[in-house]
C-alpha cells in the first residue's frame, strides 16, 4: 500500500502532483484490456477499480491414444501437456493520494487502447470535485453512484467473497490480528464507516439497509484538530504522532479526580475521566505526541461507545469498522475494541475488515457492472 | 469577575475579597450542619441555620361583646423556623470565605462537615485547619443523585426544556407526582449517565471522557482562553461551519438516500484539517462546543432508548444555564430520538451535589420527611441567558449564587381530588409567556409598592426601625422585580402567583410578618356584630331567594381585598351584580341544590372579615343544614388580609357563640376548620397541607369551593377536579377584566361537574 505521508491537499485541483513516475509494470497492470471503470475518490485516498481481462499461460493436458501395450516400458506417458493462451476475468484495485489523481489519469488514458466502454462509476466525497478533470482526461462520462450504497455493496462483496476477510484485533495476543472464518449468513450487521465522519448503518440483506445514526466525530475530526494543535497537516503523520504520545498527560484519569478507582461506580482509576481535562487548568506545554494520542483515543472511544449503543438498541452482534481513519492502525483499532468490549461487557464484537479501503471502489464498480447482470464468484 | 477559572491549588487563591455578610453568609451565627461541594471551579457551601422570625399571633380571650372591644389579641413573637443556606462561589475564594466562616462561627456544636466534589480531597486540610471541623467525604455522585431527588420534589418549576426559538427560551415543568425512573446526565470534567429508580438506587450506565473538561482543555489549547466563561462567550460569537465540514461540503447539497440535511455537521473540525488558513478563535470554540454538546446529547438519547426512558436531566458546570450548550443537546437529543426523549434541564444544577451531601450528613434529622420551600427573598434566580442583558447581575451571581430553601413546618402533598395531578398546572397566566400580561403586572406591583411599604410602617406603630426595615424591604423588592423584568424565567415561570409569593418573602425577611393583622383584627370585630342580622334576613327569605343571597354575599365580602388594586375606596358598588355574570352557571348550580347534599365540601377561604365572616360562614351555615359536612381550609401564615387558619379559628369560634347551627356543627364535627400549609394569597394544589389531605379523602368531600380572585382566577381558574368544583370570584382588576371580556367588578360564578 502506497499511502504514507502526503495526505493530498485534496479538494482542488491545482495542488495536484504532475511530476510523479509511475512504474506500469507494477501499478496499473492490464490496462490496455480494462473493460469497465469505477472510482472512489475519498478526502485523501482514490480507489480505481478496472475489470480486466488477462492472457495467462496454462498448461493443458491432452489424453491421446494410450497404447498401454509395453506396459514395463517408462518412456511413453500417460498423456500430453501442451502451453497455451487462455483469456481470464480479473478485477484490479488501485488505491493512491489524491495528489497524484492527475498523472494517474494521464497515464490510464496514455494506456487505454482497447477499452469500449463509455463510463466510469464514481462515488466518494471527491468524486463530484473531480468529475470534470476525470471527464475531461478519460473521455468517460462520469456516473455518480451514492457513496453508501456503494460502500454496503463492496463490503457485501468482500465478506462473501474473501476468506478471512474480517478480523478481531486482539491487544496482547500474538500476532494481534485473528481472522473470522466466513459465516454463511452475513446478515444482519452493522457497519461502521469512518471518514471524515462516521455513519452507522444496519444491513439487513443485500439490498436493504438504513443510516441509523451517525457522529461528526471522525476522521476528520481527528485530523482536524490534531492539524490544529500539532501543526501536523499530514494524517499519516498525526497517526504516528499518537503512537509515540501518552495520552495520560494530557487525559483527567478517574485517579486524578478521586486519587484511585471510583468503588461506588465500579471504575477503575486509570480510565479517562476527562480527555483533555489535564489542559484545561495546566501552564505547561503539552508534547505534540501526546495531544494526538490523547485525540485519538477521544475519537476512538466515543465511536466504539457510539456503535456498541446502536448495536444493542438494534440486537446486533457484530459490528463492521470501515473508512480511512481505521487504516490498518494498531492504536486505533485496540482503541476502538478496547471499547466496544467495556461498554458491551464483551456483548459486541468489532471486526475489521483486510480490505476495508476499497469497498467504495468495489461497490461502485459493481453498481456499474449490474447491467451484465452476470453473477460471479471472484 | 465571571470565569477565574481557579486552578485548584491553594497557592493561587484570593484573599482580598471582602464579603458583605449581610448579603451572602447568612445567618451564620446559627448554623448547626454543614457541608461542602468543591467542583473544578466552583464550590458550594450548604448549611442549615435556624431563623428567628417575627410572627403576629392572635389569642382569643374572654369576650364580652362590647362595642369597642376588638374579637381577639394580638401579640408579635418570636418564632424559630429552620432554613437551608446555599453559597456558590468561585474555588479562588475558598480561604477568604473559610476564614469568614470560622470568625461568625459561634453557636454552632457541630464536629464535622461532609464534603463531596472532585475538589474535596484537595482542599480537605485547608478545611480541617481553618474551621477546625472534621471532613467526611461523601461520594459524589450518591451526593448528585440525593440532590437532584430533592430539588425535583421540593422545588416547583425546578425542571425546564429549553425551547430555542421561543421567547422566553425556558419552559419549566410542572413537578411530576412520581419523579422515578430517570436518566441523569452529570456534565463535569467529564459524563457520567446515571439510571435513578428510586430514593436509593441508581446505577451508573455509561459515561463518557468527551465532557466539559474536554471543551476547556481542548478549548485552552486551540484559543490560548484559559478561563471556562470565556470559552463559552467565544464560542457564542462563532460560526461553527467556518470550521467544521457540513453534508452540504462534502456532496453539494442535501444526502438524499440517507436523508440528511444539508446543514448537518459531517465532520467536526473538518476543514481545517486540510485548508491552510487560519481559523477564529471565536469559530474553534463554537465548533467545539457543537461537537461536544452533540456527542453528549447523542450518548444521552442512546441510554435513554436502550433504558425505556423518556425524560432526561442533564446537570453540571458545562451547562451553567449557557444557551448554545442547551440548544445543541436538545436539538441532537430530539435529531436522534425523533423527538420521544425529553432533555430537561435543572435551575439549580450546580446544587446539587451540596443538597445531596448536606443531606447525607444530615439524615439523622430526616429532612427528607419534610417539605422545603424556596425563598425567593434569599435566592439568587437563574442566571440571565444574555450578560449584554443585565451586566451587573450577571456579574455578581457569577461571584456569589445564593439559594435559601425553608423547612415548611408541615409536608405537602397533592389534593387527591385532582383530576390528573402529573397535568395539573396552578397558574392561569404564564407571564414568561405572555409578555404584554406581564410587563402589566410588573408595573402593577411596581405601583403598588409605595402602598404595601406605607402599611408595612404603620402596622408596627411601636416599632424605631419599622420605617427602615421598610425600606430595605422596598429596596429587595424592587430590584427582585427588575431581575424578573429582564429574566422572567429566573425563578421558574412568572406568574402572579409568584410575585405575590415573593413580595410575602421580602415583607417576612424584614420582620414585617403580617401587615394586615391590625386591618383584619378590626374588620373581623365589624363583621362578627353584623353576622346575626345578616343570618336574619338570610332565614326570612325564601329557599331559592337565599342561594343567590348566600352567592352573592360570597362575592360582596370578597370585594373587600386590601390586596387588590380597585379597592382603594372601600365601598365599590355592589349595584353591578345583575346577572348574567361574566362567567355564569348559576341556574346550573340551582338545579343542583334542588338534588340531594353533598356528602363533603371543601372551602378554601380567602379574605378576613366581610368575606369568612359575612360571605362564607352563612353559605357554610346553609351546606351543613342541607346535611353537608365542610371542611373550612384557610392559610397556615399570612398573607395580605387573608384569613388564617388561627384567626379562623377564633372567628368560628365567635360565630357558634351566636349560632347554634354552627356550635353544634364544630362540636360533631361536622364542620371542621383546617390549615392549607400556604401563606400564600394564591393557592397550588399540589402543595397542600397532608393533614388536610387525608381527612378530605376520609370525609369523601365531593364538593371544592374556591373563592377569590388569588385562589380562583390568578390560580385554578382551568383546574381539573374529580368532583364538582365552584369557583367564584369578583374581577378587582380592571386590566384583567378587559382580558376576560368584562369589566371592572365582573363575576366569575363557574360551577363545574366532571365528566362521566
Amino acid at each position: 500500500m502506497a499511502e504514507r505521508g502526503a495526505s493530498g491537499s485534496g479538494s482542488s485541483g491545482d495542488s495536484l502532483d504532475k511530476s510523479i513516475t509511475l512504474p506500469p509494470d507494477e501499478i496499473f497492470r492490464n490496462l490496455e484490456n480494462a473493460k469497465r471503470f469505477a472510482i472512489d475518490i475519498g478526502g485523501s485516498l482514490t480507489k480505481l477499480a478496472y475489470y480486466s481481462t488477462v492472457q495467462h499461460k496454462v498448461a493443458r493436458v491432452r489424453s491421446f491414444d494410450y497404447s498401454g501395450k509395453d506396459a514395463e516400458q517408462d518412456h511413453e506417458p500417460p498423456y500430453e501437456i501442451s502451453v497455451q493462451e487462455e483469456v481470464t476475468a480479473r478485477l484490479h484495485f488501485v488505491k493512491f493520494e489524491n495528489t497524484y489523481i492527475e498523472a494517474c489519469l494521464d497515464f490510464i488514458k496514455d494506456h487505454l487502447v482497447n477499452t469500449e466502454t463509455k463510463v466510469i462509476q464514481a462515488t466518494g466525497g471527491g468524486a463530484y470535485k473531480f468529475k470534470d478533470l476525470i471527464e475531461e482526461k478519460l473521455r468517460l462520462r462520469v456516473d455518480k453512484e451514492d457513496v453508501m450504497t456503494c460502500l454496503i455493496k463492496g463490503c457485501n462483496f468482500v465478506l462473501k467473497n474473501i476468506p478471512h476477510e474480517a478480523f478481531v484485533y486482539q491487544k496482547d495476543s500474538d500476532p494481534e490480528f485473528k481472522f473470522q472464518t466466513n459465516h454463511p449468513n452475513i446478515f444482519p450487521y452493522l457497519l461502521v464507516n469512518i471518514g471524515s465522519g462516521v455513519s452507522i448503518v444496519k444491513v439487513e440483506t443485500e439490498d436493504r439497509f438504513e443510516w441509523i445514526g451517525g457522529s461528526s466525530i471522525g476522521g476528520g475530526t481527528f485530523w482536524g484538530l490534531g492539524a490544529l494543535l500539532t501543526k501536523t497537516k499530514k494524517f499519516d503523520e498525526l497517526l504516528h504522532l499518537a503512537s509515540k504520545g501518552q495520552h495520560a498527560n494530557v487525559d483527567m484519569l478517574v485517579q486524578d479526580v478521586y486519587g484511585g478507582a471510583h468503588q461506588t461506580l465500579g471504575l477503575s482509576g486509570n480510565l479517562i475521566a476527562s480527555s483533555f481535562g489535564k489542559s484545561a487548568t495546566a501552564d505547561r506545554e503539552f508534547s505534540k505526541e501526546d495531544m494526538a494520542k490523547s485525540l485519538l483515543h477521544m475519537i476512538s472511544n466515543d465511536i466504539g461507545q457510539l456503535a456498541c449503543l446502536y448495536a444493542k438498541l438494534h440486537c446486533l452482534d457484530r459490528v463492521y469498522f470501515g473508512g480511512f481513519f481505521i487504516r490498518g492502525h494498531p492504536v486505533t483499532m485496540r482503541t476502538i475494541t478496547y471499547s466496544i468490549n467495556f461498554f458491551s461487557k464483551g456483548e459486541v464484537q468489532a471486526l475489521f475488515l483486510r480490505h476495508e479501503g476499497y469497498l467504495g471502489a468495489i461497490g461502485a464498480f459493481l453498481k456499474g457492472a449490474e447491467q451484465d447482470s452476470e453473477s460471479r464468484c471472484w | 469577575p465571571q470565569g477565574r477559572a481557579g486552578r485548584g491549588g491553594g497557592d493561587s487563591l484570593d484573599k482580598s475579597i471582602t464579603l458583605p455578610p449581610d448579603e451572602i453568609f447568612r445567618n451564620l451565627e446559627n448554623a448547626k450542619r454543614f457541608a461542602i461541594d468543591i467542583g473544578g471551579s466552583l464550590t458550594k457551601l450548604a448549611y442549615y441555620s435556624t431563623v428567628q422570625h417575627k410572627v403576629a399571633r392572635v389569642r382569643s380571650f374572654d369576650y364580652s361583646g362590647k362595642d369597642h372591644e376588638p374579637p381577639y389579641e394580638i401579640s408579635v413573637q418570636e418564632e424559630v423556623t429552620a432554613r437551608l443556606h446555599f453559597v456558590k462561589f468561585e474555588n479562588t475564594y475558598i480561604e477568604a470565605c473559610l476564614d469568614f466562616i470560622k470568625d461568625h462561627l459561634v453557636n454552632t456544636e457541630t464536629k464535622v462537615i461532609q464534603a463531596t466534589g472532585g475538589g474535596a480531597y484537595k482542599f480537605k486540610d485547608l478545611i480541617e485547619e481553618k474551621l477546625r471541623l472534621r471532613v467526611d467525604k461523601e461520594d459524589v455522585m450518591t451526593c448528585l443523585i440525593k440532590g437532584c431527588n430533592f430539588v425535583l420534589k421540593n422545588i416547583p418549576h425546578e425542571a425546564f426544556v429549553y425551547q430555542k426559538d421561543s421567547d422566553p427560551e425556558f419552559k419549566f415543568q410542572t413537578n411530576h407526582p412520581n419523579i422515578f425512573p430517570y436518566l441523569l446526565v452529570n456534565i463535569g470534567s467529564g459524563v457520567s449517565i446515571v439510571k435513578v429508580e428510586t430514593e436509593d438506587r441508581f446505577e451508573w450506565i455509561g459515561g463518557s471522557s468527551i465532557g466539559g473538561g474536554t471543551f476547556w482543555g481542548l478549548g485552552a489549547l486551540l484559543t490560548k482562553t484559559k478561563k471556562f466563561d470565556e470559552l463559552l462567550h467565544l464560542a457564542s460569537k462563532g460560526q461553527h461551519a467556518n470550521v467544521d465540514m457540513l453534508v452540504q461540503d462534502v456532496y453539494g447539497g442535501a444526502h438524499q438516500t440517507l436523508g440528511l440535511s444539508g446543514n448537518l455537521i459531517a465532520s467536526s473540525f473538518g476543514k481545517s484539517a486540510t485548508a491552510d488558513r487560519e481559523f477564529s478563535k471565536e469559530d474553534m470554540a463554537k465548533s467545539l462546543l457543537h461537537m461536544i454538546s452533540n456527542d453528549i446529547g447523542q450518548l444521552a438519547c442512546l441510554y435513554a432508548k436502550l433504558h425505556c426512558l423518556d425524560r432526561v436531566y442533564f446537570g453540571g458546570f458545562f451547562i451553567r444555564g449557557h444557551p448554545v450548550t442547551m440548544r445543541t443537546i436538545t436539538y441532537s437529543i430530539n435529531f436522534f430520538s425523533k423527538g420521544e426523549v425529553q432533555a430537561l434541564f435543572l435551575r439549580h444544577e450546580g446544587y446539587l451535589g451540596a443538597i445531596g451531601a448536606f443531606l447525607k450528613g444530615a439524615e439523622q434529622d430526616n429532612p427528607n420527611q419534610y417539605s422545603w420551600g424556596e425563598n425567593y427573598a434569599g435566592s439568587s434566580g437563574l442566571m440571565s441567558s444574555s450578560p449584554e442583558l443585565c451586566p451587573t447581575q450577571r456579574a455578581r451571581s457569577g461571584t456569589f449564587d445564593l439559594l435559601e430553601m425553608d423547612r415548611l413546618e408541615r409536608p405537602l402533598v397533592n389534593l387527591p381530588l385532582l383530576l390528573d395531578p402529573s397535568s395539573y398546572v396552578p397558574d392561569t397566566v404564564d407571564l414568561t409567556d405572555d409578555a404584554l400580561a406581564r410587563k402589566y403586572w410588573l408595573t402593577c406591583f411596581e405601583e403598588a409598592l409605595d402602598g404595601v411599604v406605607k402599611r408595612a410602617v404603620a402596622s408596627q406603630p411601636g416599632s424605631v426601625d419599622a420605617a427602615e426595615r421598610a425600606e430595605k424591604f422596598r429596596q429587595k423588592y424592587w430590584s427582585k422585580l427588575q431581575t424578573l423584568r429582564h429574566q422572567p424565567f429566573a425563578y421558574g415561570t412568572l406568574t402572579v402567583r409568584s410575585l405575590l409569593d415573593t413580595r410575602e418573602h421580602c415583607l417576612n425577611e424584614f420582620n414585617f410578618p403580617d401587615p394586615y393583622s391590625k386591618v383584619k383584627q378590626k374588620e373581623n370585630g365589624v363583621a362578627l356584630k353584623c353576622f346575626p342580622r345578616v343570618i336574619r334576613c338570610l332565614d326570612a327569605l325564601g329557599w331559592e331567594e337565599r342561594q343567590l343571597a348566600l352567592v352573592k354575599g360570597l362575592l360582596a365580602g370578597n370585594v373587600f381585598d386590601w390586596g387588590a388594586k380597585a379597592v382603594s375606596d372601600p365601598a365599590p358598588a355592589c349595584s353591578s351584580r345583575q346577572r348574567p355574570w361574566l362567567v355564569d352557571s348559576y341556574s346550573k348550580w340551582l338545579q343542583r341544590l334542588k338534588g340531594p347534599p353533598h356528602k363533603c365540601a371543601l372551602i378554601f377561604a380567602d379574605n378576613s372579615g366581610i368575606d369568612v365572616i359575612l360571605g362564607v360562614f352563612p353559605f357554610v351555615r346553609e351546606l351543613l343544614s342541607r346535611g353537608t359536612e365542610v371542611i373550612l381550609a384557610c392559610n397556615s401564615g399570612p398573607a395580605l388580609n387573608d384569613v388564617t387558619y388561627c384567626e379562623s379559628l377564633i372567628v368560628a369560634e365567635r360565630i357558634a357563640a351566636m349560632d347554634p347551627v354552627v356550635h353544634s356543627a364544630l362540636r360533631e364535627e361536622r364542620l371542621l376548620l383546617m390549615q392549607t400549609g400556604s401563606s400564600s394569597p394564591c393557592l397550588d394544589l399540589s402543595r397542600l397541607d397532608k393533614g388536610l389531605a387525608v381527612l378530605v379523602r376520609e370525609r369523601g368531600a365531593d364538593l371544592v369551593v374556591i373563592e377569590g380572585m388569588g385562589r380562583a382566577v390568578h390560580t385554578n381558574y382551568y383546574a381539573a377536579l374529580r368532583c364538582e368544583s365552584l369557583k367564584l370570584a369578583v374581577i378587582k382588576n380592571s386590566w384583567l377584566a378587559e382580558r376576560l371580556g368584562g369589566r371592572l367588578f365582573s363575576v366569575i360564578f363557574k360551577y363545574e361537574v366532571p365528566a362521566e
